[in-house]
């Protein structure tokens, strides 16, 4: 690949989290996702806590390996649950599009989720 | 129905008419399956010439037409950002050594239907006649899905065959499929792409084709998605403007809001979903609550690993102590042979030597190492049926993937403890090449059994008398680590510095358990035993011959005779009186027959063409203080690294059956002193030099059986520089381990 084509490509995964952040607010007006305003948070899947769900926000890294990633239907929006996670830390397994995928940090780090929990899981929150 | 339909389909050799089928499917989708089911037995695994993947062939009939069926490896896409993709896609292309299929056989998995149509959506683009089968079907109509065939096939333009693998169901409908595919051939409704897709693809070709490339459809799709990936090798520095060209029409991609690299998976399930509506009902949660509450215990970080290591010491008990009876039946039986075959031709001695141990013994070497290989392969075809060889891979990954390996390797390794060979053979469940490589090189590493022995006769004979039973156990606990610990580290490097290996995403699919099916795990068996037996053991019986003609060679008339005349002069003195008839003394003193008979064997292989070449190339193992009757046995079991007990047990003139826990060989080594040389009167065997021949043995490659494995799964050059760089690296070891002991022990 083209050093200035990957440039295009491949933002810092700090930078557009930062972007995202912001747009966080549009996405709650917009009432698409059914997320608690405390709840929002972008994280890379490898931090996605057991049991959580998230939904894929956009996979982003070396092109063999988000190529082989959307091949196994991790898409953009499509909701992704941790399920188990190895002894020594990784790999984590991980239920999405219907199947069980496990990935290593490695991999799991190039998926950006946005974390969802449930509405009604939340207590005590005022609004 | 004789000439084929498409002007591709040409058969490689002109008098051949048969026509062409690829299977192709994602991988765990029952493939090799329904392959099996088409061809039955008349299958073989062929490695495409420059191809590292392993692709089987069969022979099928439908009616009068004969195919050749091809069971390409699994794959999730067509992406040329993976090599082992982009091999797939040359062959369809017709761009190796074997002409495009006239058909594909685009298998899927009917519970997963949207992620594997995938696949299928990106073979369309290559033109070819499709058909597509959705495999396991019984599992989907358990779990509630519901997929209306007859709409499917209208949707997506070709035929669509439903069919349960395990049980063989759907397979002749399949087949009737095949053979009308050469008078109808129908293709898939290829992606409707949006118009900036189509735009950018129209660009591609045309400003190719000013620059004079022409592109087809599928090219220039590969090259849009995958960037310059997508182009064959030495092509951007042919064509310059290639690259911006391509950049050009990404740039139109990104200019219409989408991502280049993830615009097709994005655009193609949009289509699929769009295009399936109505067509598939998906049921409630397509992972099972069985499979989820097996998982909590069976992946769980305590539970799921001690069942791992619980899971792991059975196979290798199996392999190490269900396989021996067979193993004693099989040896016992080429001693069998041997003899009689002895005895038939004992009139002459060439014929009777050339069969009984050149040819008998090298059948019997390769035959023996049946019984594992089979026993292995039924707990991995189970395993890997079940659907668990995954979640061992994924509770063992992280302890190897530091160094380049990953958790596939783990039961391959494990195996080659037992036995390099089988172990070898299993890496086949690797899919990425520099891993399964990698698994492969370090396989002989392990402390094989055949090892064993060799630790035993020297702790025995050196450590226990001297240090005691403990130290003796630990010597022998240690031993099998030393492999292991020099492997690792040297596998690391080799991936970090020397093959700089780009390192493939490592992703698991935990599939749904369910009951093997016993034809699978018969299928595993009898391949894993065939590939062995008719590619392996040739190899090692020209290697059996070849040692035992330097072993036997040239068997002078004179050693006899001197051999002869010595033991009935020492006789003579002993007993007073010369013997005069030497045939009928003999027959009347067995027991000096049988001394007669060790003591030419040590004699002939003193003078034999080994001996010979031992005494030198002596100085060469001088430095790890190894004598020429020691280097002669390491030069002997080169071929098979037991051979060495026996070899010693003819150089200390006790006959080649003695065994490693025979006192007399254990005593006469101890005793043996230099008779000659700077070294006169020390002992031939000391403590440094011990151990340096255990380590000699831990690293070496002793064994022809795997070398000519590796050179079946990897190539000749790979076998070769490996048998060069663990001997190497053995003597290397060993050199090292006596220079630093031995002073240790002096100083």
């Amino acid at each position: 690949m083209e050093p200035d084509q990957q440039g295009a490509d491949r933002v810092g995964l700090k930078k557009r989290i930062a972007f995202d952040y912001e747009l966080q607010f549009h996405l709650i007006a917009m009432a698409e996702l059914p997320l608690q305003s405390g709840a929002l948070s972008f994280i890379t899947l490898d931090r996605l806590p057991l049991s959580s769900w998230g939904r894929i926000k956009e996979i982003d890294g070396e092109p063999t390996a988000v190529t082989r990633l959307h091949a196994l239907g991790l898409l953009p929006g499509q909701l992704v649950q941790q399920r188990h996670r190895a002894l020594l830390g990784e790999p984590i397994a991980f239920e999405v599009a219907g199947q069980k995928i496990a990935l290593r940090n490695q991999e799991a780090r190039m998926v950006l989720v946005e974390r969802i929990v449930p509405s009604g899981h939340q207590s005590g929150d005022p609004s | 129905m004789t000439a084929p339909t498409t002007p591709a389909s040409t058969p490689a050799r002109p008098g051949l008419k048969f026509h062409r089928v690829a299977l192709l499917g994602n991988p765990n989708t029952g493939k090799s399956t329904i392959f099996n089911w088409l061809t039955g037995l008349r299958q073989r695994v062929a490695n495409y010439p420059g191809i590292t993947v392993d692709a089987h062939r069969g022979k099928m009939r439908t009616g009068q037409i004969a195919w050749e069926v091809i069971d390409l490896p699994g794959c999730y896409s067509l992406n040329a950002t993976s090599p082992e993709e982009k091999v797939v896609v040359d062959l369809l292309q017709g761009k190796g050594a074997v002409p495009r299929p006239d058909v594909l056989v685009c298998i899927v998995d009917a519970t997963n239907l949207k992620r594997n149509l995938f696949l299928a959506l990106q073979l369309a683009e290559l033109g070819l006649p499709m058909i597509l089968v959705l495999n396991q079907w019984d599992l989907a109509r358990k779990r509630g899905l519901t997929i209306q065939l007859d709409a499917l096939e209208r949707t997506l333009g070709v035929p669509v065959i439903a069919t349960v693998g395990s049980r063989g169901e759907g397979i002749d409908a399949l087949r009737e499929a095949i053979e009308q595919s050469l008078e109808n051939p129908r293709m898939l409704r290829p992606v409707e792409w949006d118009a900036p897709v189509q735009e950018a693809i129209h660009h591609l070709r045309s400003k190719f084709k000013e620059i004079g490339v022409e592109l087809d459809l599928f090219e220039a799709r590969r090259m849009l998605f995958d960037g310059l990936h997508a182009a064959p090798r030495g092509f951007s520095s042919k064509n310059p403007e290639a690259s911006s060209i391509i950049e050009e029409s990404r740039a139109m991609l990104r200019a219409a809001g989408l991502n280049p690299s993830s615009a097709e998976a994005v655009l193609s399930h949009q289509f699929l979903s769009r295009i399936l509506t109505g067509l598939v009902e998906q049921g409630e949660g397509a992972v099972s609550a069985t499979d989820h509450s097996i998982d909590a215990v069976l992946v769980h970080r305590v539970w799921g690993s001690l069942i791992f290591v619980s899971i792991m010491a059975l196979i290798f008990q199996f392999v190490y102590a269900w396989a021996a009876p067979l193993m004693e039946v099989i040896e016992s039986a080429t001693t069998w042979a041997q003899e009689e075959v002895g005895r038939t031709l004992e009139g002459t001695p060439l014929l009777q030597s050339l069969l009984a141990d050149g040819v008998l013994a090298g059948v019997g070497s390769v035959v023996v190492f049946l019984p594992q290989i089979f026993v292995l392969f039924f707990f991995i075809a189970i395993l890997e049926d079940c659907g668990y060889l995954a979640r061992a891979a994924f509770l063992i990954d992280k302890l190897f993937g530091w160094c380049g390996l990953n958790g596939k390797s783990f039961v391959p390794l494990l195996s080659s403890y037992a036995c390099a060979i089988p172990g070898i053979l299993a890496t086949r469940a690797l899919e990425d090449p520099s891993a399964r490589r990698s698994t492969i090189l370090m396989a002989p590493f392990m402390s094989c059994s055949a090892r064993l022995p060799v630790y035993v006769l020297l702790i025995g004979t050196f450590i226990e008398p001297h240090y005691g039973p403990w130290a003796a156990g630990w010597a022998l606990f240690g031993m099998h680590f030393v492999g292991l610990a020099v492997a690792l580290p040297l596998v690391w490097a080799a991936n970090r510095f020397i093959f700089k290996t780009r390192h493939l995403p490592f992703i698991l699919e935990f599939t749904g358990y369910r009951i093997p099916a016993w034809r699978n795990v018969v299928f595993t068996m009898w391949e894993g035993g065939r590939e062995f037996l008719v590619r392996a053991g040739t190899v090692i019986l020209a290697f059996s011959i070849v040692i035992w003609a330097l072993l036997y060679f040239p068997r002078s008339q004179q050693v006899e005779t001197e051999t002869i005349q010595t033991l009935l002069e020492e006789q003579a003195l002993i007993s007073g009186e010369p013997v005069d008839d030497v045939t009928s003394w003999l027959e009347e003193n067995p027991d000096f027959a049988a001394k007669l008979e060790q003591q030419l064997a040590g004699a002939w292989l003193e003078d034999s063409y080994l001996g010979r070449f031992a005494r030198a190339v002596q100085p060469v193992f001088s430095p790890a203080g190894f004598d020429w009757k020691i280097t002669a046995a390491i030069l002997a079991s080169f071929p098979a690294r037991e051979v060495i007990i026996s070899t010693l047990g003819i150089i200390y003139r006790l006959g080649p059956e003695v065994d490693e826990e025979s006192d007399t060989l254990r005593e006469r080594m101890a005793n043996d002193l230099y008779t000659s040389g700077p070294r006169v009167g020390e002992p031939v065997f000391s403590l440094p030099v011990a151990v340096a021949l255990m380590i000699f043995f831990a690293l070496c490659l002793q064994c022809g059986s795997t070398v000519a494995v590796m050179a079946r799964q990897l190539s000749w050059t790979w076998a070769v520089g490996a048998f060069v760089f663990m001997t190497s690296l053995a003597w290397l070891a060993a050199v090292l381990v006596y220079q630093v002991s031995s002073r240790l022990w002096l100083g």
